[in-house]
């Protein structure tokens, strides 16, 4: 038995320190997929965010666009320009690779704003479902069942359709982003809320808890101070799996052609327009906004089962 | 005895354990409710330790959260200091202040996401009672009080041990310069070895700030070592209150009794050991009479109908139909 009284040690390690020496840093250099996947992620998300300064060209400034270099095949001289480019062209002479950037900047700021909404949306009606009880929490888990049985792609459809009434058409290509945000993240709350609700109800009887409404602390404070920390874990890697979600169900509203204006095109557009060609010949187009939609979606999937693995104490 | 400190009257607490409203209705069930105390009264002069003892789902905890508000009394009256709370109305701010609570279990009643120093001055900020420089110097002047290291307030609580958690909490109640501390099982989830030093702390801080306590408990051994007054819970009933020696030497009712019988430690009571008989029974559906009768050895027709009153006795009182029997007070 040690003495009660620990001697003081000379200095805490820092936090970097302790976060690379973490269970979390450890599970992450041992596990080979989650190390792929990240890097994946990581190279779409700077050759996206990065776009305007390392694409080769800007596809949307029509003065940059040659028609000339139209339907060129990858790493092939055009016919007429003698331009080689890496990916090929559009019908328009669009640079593929740049397309495919600019589109996938467009993908990602789609779903993580909608994932944001979801999660500010989603924890705030947990947090409170689950901190009152009683009829409250039934009232919202109810709402929430009843928004679960419609598949998400309906509910965004729907949300989609309404809000095409009452914007302006002056109005409409800006705010379309901004719909398809709401759309998605709409559908998408009741994930988070479930699980928030269910991790504070566990959380709400514990102790600490106990300790800051004796002291007759404000319940937003515990709610938000004192629960919300330690419901953050689940949180996290719902949030995950549910970013490559939301890039897949803007891609497939894209698609369907109620996302995003053609002036801003998505990955979901840049698919949707290829698909036109693909029996032509001219199948890059197509394949490689689609490969670029598959990586993407694929590794943030893979990274969000591994978080769910990797922070789960019953599975080590 | 002086005006006490706190003063609980006809203290009662019932729950409702009804099954649901549709199952009610159709199964024509009648609304259930558990009593876990009934008609508590007794007083906490200022600077004692009043203990309450009993086996589990006597009603010991649900006694110590009414009186720091955690949970609203069915009935009866709580004076703190001479001001009244009663049921049904809110602890009012300038009260809380003054009394705090340590509790059971160390692992969880620190938040594991917060560093030590914002635990131990979370009551100094919600109370307003110093600028956040302050409060962080106090935390660690704290830590010091409690026998730990001032450094430790960049610390998370995964990185102490379980004697070193319940010292972070003991901290973190005298934060807020209270008069009253409200200790909920404040050993039982610790090693035998740091449970008297934890306790001897506990002695200390009372000495030097002039505490009062509230001590529950189930460990006799715990409960002997520290308190000047203990009260013995049963089934949500006080039935016997005494000095604490003599409750000891000379217990009155015929539980206390058996409870006494019943310490492993043939040292602490010098009688023969005897296992404690029976069970506690249903809240639910408790005896008639005195809640007792069932196990009671000196069980007699009276028990069975009639719910006993307290009665003094030599060292405090005790509510048994059978030392009324034997000397009528």
């Amino acid at each position: 038995m040690t003495p009660e009284t620990p001697v003081s040690e000379p200095k805490t390690p820092g936090r970097l320190y302790r976060a690379w020496d973490s269970d979390l840093a450890y599970a992450f250099r041992t596990a080979p997929v989650a190390i792929v996947a990240t890097v994946v992620v990581l190279i779409v998300v700077v050759c996206s965010v990065f776009a305007p300064l390392i694409a080769p060209m800007n596809p949307y400034n029509p003065a940059a666009l040659n028609l000339m270099n139209g339907f060129t095949p990858p790493m092939e001289p055009n016919a007429f320009t003698g331009e080689v480019f890496l990916l090929g062209t559009d019908g328009q002479g669009r640079d593929m690779l740049s397309t495919i950037m600019y589109g996938t900047r467009t993908s990602l700021f789609v779903g993580a704003m909608a994932v944001l909404f979801a999660m500010v949306m989603g924890i705030s009606i947990g947090l409170f479902a689950g901190w009152r009880g009683g009829w409250v929490d039934s009232a919202l888990m109810r709402i929430a069942d009843v928004q679960l049985a419609f598949p998400a792609i309906l509910i965004a459809l729907l949300v989609f359709g309404i809000a095409r009434g009452f914007i302006p058409d002056a109005l409409r290509d800006q705010l379309a982003i901004w719909v398809l945000i709401v759309a998605i993240g709409l559908s998408d709350w009741v994930q988070f809320a479930r699980v928030v609700r269910g991790a504070s109800m566990v959380e709400k009887n514990k102790e600490y808890v106990q300790a800051a409404r004796v002291i007759g602390a404000h319940p937003l404070k515990i709610m938000f101070r004192h629960i919300l920390p330690n419901v953050m874990g689940p949180v996290l890697v719902i949030a995950t799996i549910s970013l490559a979600l939301a890039i897949i169900a803007e891609a497939t509203l894209s698609f369907l052609g109620v996302g995003v204006p053609p002036t801003q095109p998505s990955l979901g557009t840049l698919i949707r327009v290829g698909q036109g060609f693909l029996i032509s010949g001219e199948w890059w187009i197509l394949l490689f906004p689609a490969i670029t939609l598959l990586a993407l979606a694929l590794s943030v999937n893979l990274l969000g089962d591994w978080l769910r693995d990797a922070l789960n104490p019953r599975l080590r | 005895m002086p005006e006490p400190l706190l003063k609980i009257e006809g203290l009662t607490r019932r729950f409702d354990v009804s099954r649901p409203w549709l199952n009610r209705v159709i199964e024509r069930d009648e609304k259930q409710y558990l009593t876990a105390n009934a008609d508590v009264s007794f007083e906490i002069a200022r600077g004692e330790t009043f203990a309450l003892v009993g086996e589990s789902g006597s009603g010991k905890s649900t006694i110590a959260k009414m009186v720091v508000g955690l949970l609203p009394p069915s009935a009866g009256t709580i004076t703190f200091d001479g001001q009244r709370i009663d049921a049904g109305a809110g602890v009012p701010r300038s009260l809380r202040r003054r009394f705090q609570m340590i509790f059971q279990d160390p692992f969880a009643s620190l938040n594991p996401r917060w560093r030590v120093g914002e635990i131990i001055s979370e009551p100094i900020r919600t109370f307003g009672l110093m600028n956040a420089t302050d409060a962080r110097a106090e935390a660690a002047r704290l830590l010091e009080v409690v026998g730990l290291s001032a450094s430790d307030v960049m610390k998370y609580p995964h990185e102490f041990s379980g004697g070193q958690r319940q010292r972070i909490a003991i901290a973190r109640a005298l934060s807020s310069k209270p008069e009253f501390i409200v200790c909920d099982e404040p050993t039982s989830a610790l090693d035998v070895s740091v449970q008297a030093q934890i306790l001897n702390l506990m002695r200390d801080l009372q000495d030097e700030f002039g505490l009062t306590y509230l001590l529950i408990s189930h460990d006799l051994s715990v409960v002997r070592h520290m308190a000047t007054r203990i009260g013995v819970l049963y089934l949500g009933r006080l039935v016997e209150v005494a000095q604490g020696r003599r409750l000891f030497s000379e217990p009155q009712h015929p539980y206390t009794r058996m409870l006494l019988d019943a310490v492993p430690d043939l040292a602490l009571s010098g009688r023969r050991r005897r296992p404690v008989e029976g069970e506690i029974p249903n809240p639910i559906s408790p005896p008639p009479g005195c809640a007792f009768h069932p196990r009671c050895p000196l069980a007699f027709d009276r028990c069975r109908q009639e719910i006993p009153l307290p009665r003094p006795t030599p060292a405090g009182q005790a509510a048994c139909h059978a030392l009324a029997e034997v000397a009528p007070a």
